[in-house]
């Protein structure tokens, strides 16, 4: 290894850059000030919907009785609120399925049109990046926002099935899609700056300035060149020059990205994960859909903790997966969990709740994880998240949307309470539940969402 | 200005005018005749703009810059393996400019034991002379155009930045900047004002377009030659580096990839069977389909030189043992796994009846008349979509109940196009389906077990093609006959090369380049000259 590299490792472990120590100093700061941690925000999606039989509690609004799919979130049960009675309400007209449900869960609005059969585009920012813009609360941190997923892999091409974040469109019909990461090795060194295994370099001072002075030229010449690239590109290009300069201002937190280990406000950086096989185009067994899925939450709560991010999406994989379960139980009919669920016989039904009853368990491990996380104020990281636990349609085999499958999990301190089921007595449009997050935990002034029958008033009850 | 101040061609525009300001909204597109004297429309004009490299590009062109063995894989951003082209309208995000700045350092480091051919210094000369000829070489290779003396500046000084530890640092932090610039990152198709109003690409824009195209990389040393004398700029200078380009293995091997990704073939990797009916579906399977289709392709596009046609007609073709036996032949003796066999004309013709084809176009127990009638319209036809079914009407009790009656895709198909609503839509889908039930859901012929299958269908679109039909390769022998399949062809190619859809009334440039290719045999060869002497490749308004 060439002296350029050492210096460069050696570089990137000691000196903590300024995002990653800017988050730190502002953690230790706030504990110093007795202000509160901010509340973070996160949508986790599992595909497919639902098996609406097996999943609602039943009884009235209260206490909560678990359902033999949410069972795997007994030890979460403090902090889960489940809401029975929200429908997604698709406007455009057409079939309503998983690409159509994905985009306007998200967005809560009409669809700016379509690419081919299927591919809606969303015409507004979904509801992450309108708080992440518009809350005070979830302003400065390092990266603001991250997407991430557990498996891409679909049978069509299609955009909106496999996304759920949105930018502002820049411009009428022109989606903005922040494509979601898969690979969590790849996430960690953005957001963590590149992991040196093995021991300590003894890399001089001269070679740090030198590996310094070594990124700096890079991000120089990078805005050089698209300043020159801007000023010869005609109006309608200028989206892409735009968005480049925020990819550079990025790029250039990765690049300082470099986390003190230990001490101060007990933010650690995580342990590197490893790499995984690109599965893009192999159809077949997926035996990593856990791990990875455990990992890249992992990651979340990290970049949580560290407040490199405060809002963030996750996908397990989208409506028109291909994702394969190798046999949940003896006797699955099928081991592929989309193409074959649209069926209602009782072996379908069983199948179907088996798999959603897989994710709920996973995505349970990983935030129970959350709870261990201790903030200045005494709180769990859970207790300062609001987690949204979704899927795209409603009920799995029919693409039905009304009575979504919704919870929202944490936010204790943000004054949601747990252990309820919320009966609606009549039914509301899914958007009254992010209006109520927006105005009542986030502090944004969202009055409607989408066109009227997507919205009825902000979801009474929710937040204290 | 594609063309920068300070550099040779004659194309460059001598008055500045604000460039900027293209016109929002597209000039309409402009009459015209085609060859055989019918009205026809132009392409829509494409606009001035930057074309961000696909993964594939990118890692190509860096493989090829570099001299590297394999080209890096780049992660994130939006297309997939099925993205038949990647659109203009790609931005780069954060993710996947981190991921070029870890390829371009990765890039760099691995090429260090051969700086000193990379950056060639002829003894005796000045070190930091040697650095500004590599920066310029380089950066201009990088960037597919000769740098701006600033850039040079620029350039040489992150060179002096690496100097400072040694040359070959210096060298290699040039390698790694230039890698993730966006000039690199994107193709610029600014072009130069042009005396007809609007603008027309550079010489260097041409070379780019034709290696993207062709090569899916940056220009090969004649191409960036000819474009540095402006050679490009003239036809028949064209043509001469498209015949060359033409019988590169790599330009062969890249335009079996695009009809690959034109036909879909490689959604039969994502295609789930049932494992009951269908044991031994496994991946290693699919991919001996895959690889059947890409030797077909091949065999007719290059190693045949056949009208492209062929590809729904032939029924020469790649079998391993399981193929052999799923197409009902002998295994020949030979050598190698795939071996060449000629399947029955009364049962195959060419990719439409293909085993990746027919199994990725049907359920997971049963055909789907459906699915192959939609593959049928989009690949071999080039019509219009279908919309999908409006709200409500799958769930319609009425429609479950009646379905949940039917015993097979024909009754089912009977029902979509007879139902008042259904038919609308499925009566411009259903028959070409219907076509194939002659093959199961992974493409064994039926008859050839013994099932009596009833596979006519009448179809009514394009006009040219209406009339009934008793199988799938009666409409194949009519798509090659009526010159319908080799039109739909120039589209596709028209499409992938300008990167944009072609849809609507029937195009000007098309109807050209299907003249020309037919008159010339109607080999992909002689389709991809005409094409890419077409001008509206390189107009920009």
């Amino acid at each position: 290894m060439n002296g350029y590299a050492m210096a460069r490792r050696s570089f990137l472990r000691r000196v903590a850059g300024a995002a990653g120590m800017a988050g730190l100093l502002r953690a230790i700061e706030r504990s110093a000030h007795g202000a509160p941690p901010p509340t973070r925000f996160l949508v986790i999606h599992r595909p497919v919907g639902t098996v609406p039989e097996q999943w609602f509690p039943t009884g009235g609004s209260g206490p909560l009785t678990l359902s033999p799919i949410l069972a795997p979130f007994a030890p979460l049960k403090s902090s889960l609120t489940v809401i029975d009675g929200l429908d997604i309400i698709c406007v455009d007209g057409v079939a309503k399925g998983h690409q159509l449900g994905m985009v306007t869960v998200m967005t809560g609005r009409p669809m700016a049109g379509k690419l081919g059969i299927n591919d809606y585009i969303a015409s507004g920012p979904s509801i992450d990046q309108i708080l992440l813009e518009q809350s005070p609360k979830l302003a400065g941190s390092a990266f603001g926002s991250v997407s991430l997923a557990a498996d891409l892999r679909q049978d069509i091409d299609e955009v909106a099935a496999r996304v759920l974040s949105y930018r502002k469109p820049p411009a009428p019909g022109q989606r903005a899609p922040i494509y979601p990461e898969m690979q969590p090795l790849e996430v960690y060194k953005r957001l963590f700056g590149s992991f040196m295994p093995g021991g300590d370099t003894t890399g001089s001072q001269l070679a740090l300035e030198r590996a310094r002075a070594r990124k700096q030229s890079v991000l120089d010449f990078l805005r050089s060149d698209l300043d020159r690239l801007g000023g010869l590109v005609p109006a309608g290009e200028r989206v892409k020059i735009d968005a480049y300069g925020a990819a550079i201002r990025e790029l250039e937190k990765s690049f300082d990205q470099a986390l003190a280990t230990g001490g101060g406000s007990g933010c650690t950086k995580p342990a590197a994960p490893k790499s995984f096989p690109q599965f893009s185009n192999q159809s077949g067994e997926n035996p990593y859909h856990g791990e990875i899925g455990k990992l890249q939450l992992g990651i979340i709560r990290a970049a949580f903790a560290c407040d490199l991010v405060r809002a963030s999406t996750f996908m397990w994989s989208p409506g028109t997966n291909i994702v394969t379960f190798g046999g949940l139980y003896s006797g699955m009919p099928f081991n592929t969990h989309h193409p074959p669920s649209h069926d209602s016989s009782p072996a379908s039904l069983a199948r179907l709740a088996a798999i959603e009853t897989w994710y709920t368990a996973r995505t349970a491990e990983a935030l129970a994880e959350f709870k261990t996380f201790t903030e200045s104020d005494g709180g769990s990281l859970l207790d300062h998240t609001v987690v949204v636990w979704l899927s795209e349609v409603a009920r799995g085999y029919d693409h039905d949307m009304f009575r979504a499958p919704v919870a929202v999990i944490g936010g204790a301190r943000a004054g949601i309470a747990g252990d309820r089921l919320m009966k609606l007595s009549g039914r509301r449009p899914f958007n009254d539940l992010w209006l109520a997050l927006a105005q009542k935990v986030y502090g944004v002034s969202l009055g409607s969402l989408g066109v009227s029958q997507q919205w009825s008033g902000p979801l009474p009850g929710l937040v204290a | 200005m594609g063309e920068i101040a300070g550099s040779s061609p004659s194309t460059a525009d001598p008055d500045p005018v604000d460039d900027t300001a293209t016109p929002n909204d597209p000039p309409p597109p402009a009459m015209g005749v085609a060859p055989d004297g019918t009205a026809c429309t132009h392409l829509d004009p494409v606009p001035r703009r930057l074309w961000r490299l696909s993964n594939a590009q990118y890692g190509n062109a860096v493989r090829d810059l570099l001299g590297l063995a394999a080209a890096p894989q780049v992660s994130g951003g939006a297309s997939t393996p099925f993205t038949f082209f990647s659109a203009d309208s790609e931005v780069v995000s954060a993710p996947l400019a981190f991921s070029y700045s870890q390829v371009a350092e990765a890039a760099a480091l691995a090429v260090a034991p051969r700086v000193p051919q990379l950056a060639a210094c002829a003894p005796g000369a000045g070190e930091e002379a040697c650095a500004a000829r590599f920066v310029r070489e380089f950066g201009s290779r990088a960037f597919r155009r000769p740098l701006l003396d600033a850039e040079a500046t620029e350039l040489l000084a992150v060179y002096r930045t690496g100097r400072a530890e040694s040359f070959a640092a210096g060298i290699q932090a040039v390698i790694e900047v230039v890698l993730q610039a966006p000039s690199f990152v994107f193709r610029s198709e600014l072009g130069a004002r042009s005396a007809e109003g609007g603008h027309s690409l550079s010489a260097h824009e041409i070379a780019a377009q034709l290696s993207f195209l062709l090569l899916d990389s940056i220009p090969d040393a004649e191409l960036w030659a000819a474009a540095q004398d402006g050679g490009l700029l003239d036809e028949a200078v064209r043509a001469r580096q498209i015949e060359r380009l033409l019988d590169l293995p790599a330009v062969q091997r890249n335009v079996d990839r695009i009809v690959a990704a034109w036909f879909g073939t490689r959604r039969i990797l994502v295609a789930q069977k049932d494992a009951a009916r269908f044991p031994g579906f496994t991946d290693a399977y699919r991919a001996a389909l895959l690889e059947e289709s890409d030797l077909f392709i091949h065999d007719v596009l290059w190693t045949r030189r056949a009208p492209v046609h062929e590809l729904v007609t032939s029924v020469n073709t790649f079998v391993n043992p399981e193929l052999a036996q799923l197409y009902g032949v002998r295994y020949p003796a030979g050598t190698g796994v795939f071996r060449p066999v000629a399947l029955p004309p009364a049962e195959r013709a060419g990719l439409l009846t293909q085993a990746s084809i027919l199994g990725a176009r049907a359920h997971a127990a049963d055909t789907s008349v459906v699915e192959r009638g939609l593959f049928m319209r989009e690949a071999a036809l080039c019509l219009d979509e279908v919309p999908s079914p409006p709200p409500g009407l799958l769930d319609s009790p009425d429609i479950q109940s009646e379905l949940a009656t039917l015993k097979d895709e024909r009754e089912r198909a009977v029902f979509r196009t007879t139902n008042a609503i259904c038919s609308t839509c499925h009566g411009a889908i259903d028959a070409f389906g219907l076509l194939f039930e002659g093959y199961d859901a992974v493409g064994r012929y039926r008859a050839g077990s013994g099932q009596v299958v009833d596979t006519t269908a009448v179809i009514t679109e394009p006009p040219v093609l209406a009339g009934a039909y008793p199988d799938a390769l009666a409409l194949a022998r009519a798509l090659a006959d009526s010159g319908t399949f080799a039109r739909c062809a120039s589209t596709r190619l028209l499409s992938y090369a300008l990167g944009r859809r072609i849809t609507g009334p029937p195009r000007c440039e098309v109807a050209a380049v299907h003249d020309a290719a037919t008159r010339a045999g109607g080999g992909m060869a002689a389709l991809l000259r005409a094409l890419t002497q077409v001008p509206a490749l390189r107009a920009r308004y």
